[in-house]
């Protein structure tokens, strides 16, 4: 098993977080990708990622009704295949999560 | 009597498909090509949407690393029109690789279906990493989960 370093934070944010304002403005002609849930994390080397689950039917090949977005600054990683209790993993869990597809 | 031995050669295993690359400009396009190059990544490029349409479907390709905004028969997007046809490439992944870092760039690439976005310029590090992801994990190394703060046993 994958040990994690002890850095790593994760909470629930009541700030306004970096992604909603970047999904914000769609050009395509598909329904908005409506953020269900925000949270952060910090990694273990320190980098803040923004963790949303947003809908997905309407997302070309589409693998489910929801997916994750995992964005911190100049990535996004889109995961579809993700437990139902994420918003529970801690930060490591999380970060690990990110590699999923 | 004889007796004959027969030795099976042995097989290396089957070529995964090139990693596409797709890049309206050249110095943009060779960046990448080169990156893709260091991480052992077989690559080939193309600048045009219905060219990359084609190549992707007949080869089976299953790894896109596209610029956004290239346009095709199909639609304004190349990228959404290769993610829609499910059909065809059910296990395509599309990382989008791209100059265009506004927040409305991101929505797109999004809304298109890409799997991953990373802006440019990036590092070959990071580009391999998430490459590396999108691949399925096989060629994930220790440092790619490093990076990311996570350390293997």
């Amino acid at each position: 098993m994958p040990v994690i370093w002890p850095t790593t934070e994760c909470r629930v944010t009541d700030e306004v977080p970096r992604l909603p304002a970047r999904l914000a403005p769609l050009t395509l002609a598909t329904p908005p990708l409506a953020a269900v849930e925000y949270m952060e994390l910090v990694d273990g080397t320190f980098v803040r990622w923004y963790v949303s689950e947003v809908e997905g039917r309407a997302v070309p090949g589409t693998r489910g009704s929801h997916c994750l977005l995992f964005a911190c600054d100049g990535i996004i990683r889109r995961v579809w295949e993700y437990p139902p209790n994420w918003r529970t993993l801690d930060a490591a869990a999380l970060t690990l999560l990110s590699w999923q597809r | 009597m004889t007796t004959r031995s027969t030795t099976s050669i042995p097989q290396s295993p089957p070529r995964p498909p090139p990693v596409l690359v797709v890049d309206d400009d050249v110095s943009g396009a060779r960046a990448t090509l080169l990156s893709l190059d260091d991480g052992g990544y077989a690559t080939t490029a193309e600048s045009d949407g219905d060219a990359v349409l084609r190549l992707v479907r007949r080869e089976a390709m299953r790894l896109v690393v596209s610029e956004l905004y290239i346009a095709c028969s199909e639609g304004a997007c190349v990228v959404q029109a290769l993610k829609a046809d499910r059909v065809r490439l059910p296990r395509l992944r599309v990382l989008a690789h791209s100059r265009h870092t506004a927040p409305a760039d991101d929505a797109w690439a999004l809304a298109a279906g890409c799997d991953a976005v990373l802006h440019k310029p990036a590092a070959t590090r990071s580009l391999l990493r998430e490459v590396r992801r999108l691949d399925g994990g096989e060629r994930t190394d220790a440092g790619d989960l490093a990076d990311d703060g996570v350390q293997g046993d």
